[in-house]
């Protein structure tokens, strides 16, 4: 019966066919950016992530490669090679758009590699030894809505030499840091991440600036041995005092790496971790009430250790409840509306966000958030997101209507237990920020710029420092650029012909850039047409804090 | 309300030669424990000299907290002051050594002790250097380079790895450190990773598929083989596609999860589908080779326990289209187990262990089931492929001590003796017969190991393996023992045959399994022949040929 069933389904397997769609093709040469000179035997990759299809190819002698009988549909094409920096096919009107082929489509694509850096050297400790199995970490800064946050684009680790080497790197501006971890048998002094050439922190490293196809070696670091340090306190119900029952603390870096250090409390609530070394941590805390009906509870304070303590107290409650309304100021609020409470570490990385949806009569309830500082937001779900900004945030206790303040542009502080009653005011039809960039050299009639960036950010420095009053877009093929979802206010707009224009906000960058901005008074619901002229000045300033 | 706290820096330690600095969250039970202190010098395994700024730790056992560290000075000398009484274990590293434990491991260090001897003796570390090249003779970048040791030791072959291994750069140059003395195969595979790159077929140093075909480098303590120059070859690689078909609905079993691996798994790449709505699955790139293809269905609901098929294909030079898999019952094995020259025991299981067709060794996943109390067994859903049969009273092979052994002497499918080719379990077969013997009548050999002076060798491996080449690849004709402090050693449950027997001067006698180490060793065999519950007397003398040859292993 069996033997029978499966014959029959052999059969109908090996008949199965569907009609094909007419294949299309791939066609094009990798060149060297520099001299211009064919790269053969690069790997060409033709990528679908939908079904993830990949098709190979490599260059010949000439550079030229072909990719046949490829299925139509949206496709991303990458070329690399072994000392080049891997590169992409980019739509000339928009970097996010896919290589489209149709049925019985010859495309050609051409792509130029840059030739890749090298960085290398050795990393010892302080006693001149080299530092086997460090992690050399390379840091470039980027731009997250205007805040700079370092990403890692290439890491490695010391070989018993304490030699490390980084390679296919694009030019750029980098930092090196090195980390090591204890061995787990425990030998090795305690050592703080360091920074090039010998610094413990970030401000005081000193950049590599790498030019394409640049070798640097000697990027030695000497490994700092970590300060160390006492954290001692105790664990506590918020709301009687009482010691917290089978408090376990476990204190891990807030920016990853490093070890992790764990504690159980005494049972009156008393903890300390011995030699910590300074840095900004992350605290975890799991613990039950005296009261045993009461569940356990597992709560994430953050905690900057740069000395002895011996007196943080940690309280552990139910968190504090927030309640309130949102109103809008012009228009229904939008369905699927959400009130969003970020706390932020200090690098400006989001640590949690915790969210309360908007009903349709506008109330909204958080419960159990966290003690801590928070920016205060609203989003929507779905695809409306920047249809609505908020205009205003009005932060009260419950029982003290008279305690309320506005909130709106400042970080606010929430406590352990408290119960805050948050009134937010939405503009659901937000004013946009238009214009053409052209080029602020050319005689005559000026020649409209296509992907130049451009940035719109507050003309209040306090404003500044809050996301959500960064705006950035890149022009398009006729120099036209869009700002959506703009809160009324008093801005500058600065195109900015760099990698991210969210660079203007960098510290060093911003006092140089000011001047040179166009400023532009945004009302409510308006509409604001700005041209904008890319002048020599502005050319300059990029090119000199190019990354 | 804000929870950030900044507090002055009140102290900093001074990193100088002689320092330790205190751990973290140590044992800290009462003020009433006086601390302790720890000295000990760290000096070379090969010249004795002291090692100066090695790094010393004393991690308290059972606790996650900071260890207590110290670098040694000029004369390799340490001190660890202010100890919390506990039980600790310590180590020593330090950059071109091995990393060293304290020799008797966990020591406990009681209130006040001044404990001066924690002496660490660190052997020098090997280092192989060399580079991986591609077929146009260009530097390939981010291969995974592995020195590897053979093991025998489970009775089949495996590669463990050792020392650091490191990706090549862009020059394709690697540096493997922190080898111990031993006899390395040097092992390149290249991982997909996020930027283009061809596809390379895994190699042994020089340019060789299998280990079988790979040179060995023999490192001594401190050695450097420099020069190691490997070539990679691009794979071809083809499509493997099919439908995965739930036999009991007759339809494509969607979400199906599929899961290819090479039948040797050094050689290539494992890959993983999910099957479509339809039941098709489909890997991209596959490359030539023996492969075990598995497909399990998941979400079936609580009556049905069948739910995975295995099955071995072989890709050749083109793409596999259209395949059919079947995930269905299986086969269903029933039979009985007999007791020959003693009463049937009680708690006899039957085990299936896989043979792998393409080495002959076991590739794991077996398969066991207890029997009735008539002997019988059965089966369900063995899936095709090649399997050594067993039956055992108890839970393992050897019996506890003072309990008869019993070895499986036959196992009949059908009119034939599978016992030493395995049983194999075709496709679409509904159900096989079995009738299993155990027997109680083993072997015994029992003798003293001599050096060529006649003096007894104590504390020392006598191996045998049997006389039938073809019964090599299995453990039941391999058996080892230890010689006491006067040389006497004692085999038993030897399953009645024809033996060769040696000496083995090292460590690990499963490098027996290797055919070119008993070549190697052929002329230095006793041989021995043990009739059915015989017992034989037999002094084995290790010749110094043999010495040299098992030191070649790399074993010491």
């Amino acid at each position: 019966m069996i033997a029978l069933f499966i014959a029959l389904l052999l059969q109908t397997s090996a008949a199965r066919a569907k009609p094909a769609p007419a294949p299309a093709l791939v066609r094009g040469k990798i060149v060297a950016d520099d001299t211009n000179t064919p790269i053969s035997y690069a790997a060409v990759e033709l990528h679908r992530a939908s079904d993830q299809t990949l098709r190979r190819a490599y260059t010949d002698s000439a550079g030229a490669f072909e990719i046949s009988g490829v299925e139509p549909g949206n496709y991303m094409l990458r070329a690399g090679k072994t000392g080049f920096v891997t590169a992409g096919y980019k739509d000339p009107d928009d970097d996010t758009a896919p290589l489209r082929l149709a049925p019985a489509d010859t495309k050609e694509v051409s792509l130029r590699l840059a030739r890749g850096a090298v960085i290398a050297g050795t990393i010892t400790d302080t006693m001149g030894e080299p530092v086997n199995g460090a992690t050399v970490s390379l840091l470039r800064k980027i731009y997250s809505g205007g805040h700079a946050q370092y990403a890692t684009p290439s890491s490695g680790f010391t070989d018993d030499r304490g030699d490390y080497r980084l390679f296919n790197l694009p030019a750029g501006r980098y930092y090196v840091k090195v980390t090591k971890n204890l061995t787990p048998g425990g030998a090795g002094l305690p050592v703080s991440p360091t920074f090039f050439p010998a610094a413990r922190r970030q401000q005081d490293a000193a950049p590599i600036t790498l030019r394409a196809g640049e070798e640097r070696d000697g990027a030695n670091v000497t490994l700092q041995d970590a300060a160390l340090y006492d954290v001692a306190g105790r664990v506590i119900d918020a709301r009687t005092g009482e010691p917290m029952v089978n408090a376990y603390l476990n204190l891990m870096p807030a920016f990853g790496g490093g070890m992790m250090y764990n504690d159980r409390a005494q049972p009156d609530g008393a903890f300390r971790l011995r030699n910590i070394p300074a840095g900004s941590y992350r605290i975890n805390v799991s613990a039950g009430y005296a009261d045993r009906a009461r569940a356990p509870v597992n709560s994430t304070r953050t905690v900057e250790i740069s000395g002895n303590t011996s007196d943080l107290v940690i309280r552990i409650g139910a968190g504090s409840t927030i309640t309130g309304k949102v109103q809008s100021v012009a228009g229904a609020a939008l369905p699927n509306m959400m009130v969003l409470m970020t706390q932020r570490l200090s690098d400006g990385s989001a640590l949690r966000t915790t969210s309360g949806a908007v009903d349709p009569k506008g109330a909204f309830e958080m419960a159990g958030v966290e003690p801590g500082t928070y920016e205060i937001a609203v989003g929507v779900l779905g695809e409306n997101v920047g249809d609505v900004v908020m205009t205003s945030a009005v932060l009260a206790y419950a029982s003290s209507p008279s305690s309320a303040r506005d909130v709106t542009d400042s970080a606010v502080e929430i406590g352990d237990t408290d119960a805050l009653v948050l009134t937010v005011t939405v503009d659901a039809s937000p004013a946009t920020v238009s214009g053409k960039v052209f080029d602020g050299e050319a005689e005559g009639k000026a020649k409209a710029l296509p992907r130049v960036p451009i940035a719109l950010v507050s003309a209040d420095a306090k404003k500044r420092a809050i996301y959500r009053y960064f705006h950035a877009a890149t022009t398009k093929r006729d120099g036209s650029f869009e700002l959506s979802g703009i809160a009324p206010g008093k801005y500058l707009l600065i195109p900015w012909p760099a990698e991210d224009s969210g660079q203007v906000l960098d510290p060093d960058v911003f006092p140089m850039v000011e001047s040179l901005a166009t400023p532009v008074t945004v009302e409510h619901g308006g509409k604001v047409t700005q041209d904008l002229r890319l002048t020599r000045a502005l050319r300059t300033l990029a090119d000199t804090f190019a990354q | 309300m804000h929870f950030a706290y900044l507090v002055a820096a009140l102290a900093a330690f001074q990193i100088g030669g002689l320092q330790s600095v205190p751990p973290a969250a140590a044992p800290s039970n009462s003020s009433a424990s006086r601390p302790a202190i720890v000295r000990g010098k760290v000096v070379a395994a090969d010249t004795g000299l002291p090692v100066a700024r090695a790094q010393v730790g004393l991690r308290a056992n059972g606790a996650a907290s900071t260890p207590y560290t110290a670098a040694t000075d000029a004369n390799g000398q340490f001190e660890i002051r202010n100890v919390d009484p506990g039980s600790y274990t310590a180590t020593a590293n330090k950059s071109g050594y091995l990393g060293g434990t304290l020799r008797r491991g966990m020591f406990t260090i009681a209130d006040g002790q001044e404990v001066n001897d924690a002496d660490f003796v660190l052997p020098r570390a090997a280092v192989i250097t060399g580079s991986v090249i591609d077929d146009h003779n260009e530097p390939i970048a981010g291969v995974m380079v592995q020195a590897v040791l053979k093991d025998y030791s489970s009775g089949y072959l495996q590669l463990q790895a050792r020392g650091v291994a490191t990706l090549t750069d862009d020059r394709g140059r690697f540096r493997i450190h922190d080898l111990g003395a031993g006899r390395y195969y040097v092992r390149a595979a290249r991982h997909v990773t996020g930027d283009p790159a061809p596809l390379y077929a895994p190699v042994f140093y020089p340019s060789a598929s299998r280990v079988a075909d790979a040179q060995a480098i023999k490192l001594a303590g401190g050695d450097e083989a420099p020069g190691i120059k490997l070539q990679m070859h691009e794979s071809i690689v083809h499509r493997v596609s099919g439908r995965v078909v739930d036999v009991l609905t007759g339809q494509g079993s969607p979400g199906a999860m599929i899961y290819l691996a090479p039948d040797d798994v050094f050689t290539g790449p494992t890959a993983t589908a999910t099957a479509a709505a339809d039941g098709t699955f489909r890997l991209s790139e596959v490359p030539a080779g023996v492969y075990r293809l598995n497909a399990m269905l998941r979400d079936l609901g609580a009556t049905r326990t069948v739910v995975n098929s295995s099955r071995t294909i072989q890709v050749g030079d083109r793409d596999l289209e259209d395949l059919s898999i079947i995930v269905g019952p299986g086969t269903t094995i029933r039979g009985r187990v007999v007791a020959a020259g003693a009463d049937f025991p009680p708690g006899v299981k039957v085990q299936l262990q896989p043979r792998s067709p393409a080495t002959g060794t076991g590739t794991g996943g077996s398969l066991m089931v207890m029997t009735q109390q008539d002997g019988s067994f059965e089966m369900v859903n063995v899936q095709p492929g090649t399997y050594e049969v067993t039956a055992f009273p108890g839970d393992f092979r050897r019996p506890a001590w003072g309990q008869t052994f019993f070895f499986t002497s036959s196992v009949t499918a059908g009119s034939q003796d599978v016992i030493d080719t395995g049983l194999t379990v075709a496709e679409q077969t509904p159900s096989i017969e079995l009738s299993i013997t155990l027997d109680a009548r083993a072997g015994t050999i029992t003798g003293t190991a001599l050096d060529s002076d006649n003096n007894p060798l104590k504390h020392t491996s006598v191996a045998l393996i049997s006389a039938d080449p073809k019964r090599r690849n299995s453990l039941r004709y391999f058996e080892r023992a230890q010689s006491d402090p006067k040389g006497m050693f004692r085999v038993e449950g030897v399953i009645p045959g024809d033996y060769l027997m040696l000496v083995w001067p090292g460590g690990d006698p499963g490098a027996l399994f290797d055919p070119d180490v008993v070549e190697s060793l052929n002329p230095y065999f006793t041989r021995v022949s043990v009739p059915a519950a015989g017992s034989v007397q037999q002094d084995l003398y290790l010749n110094s040929d043999v010495l040299n040859i098992v030191h070649g292993l790399g074993q010491e």
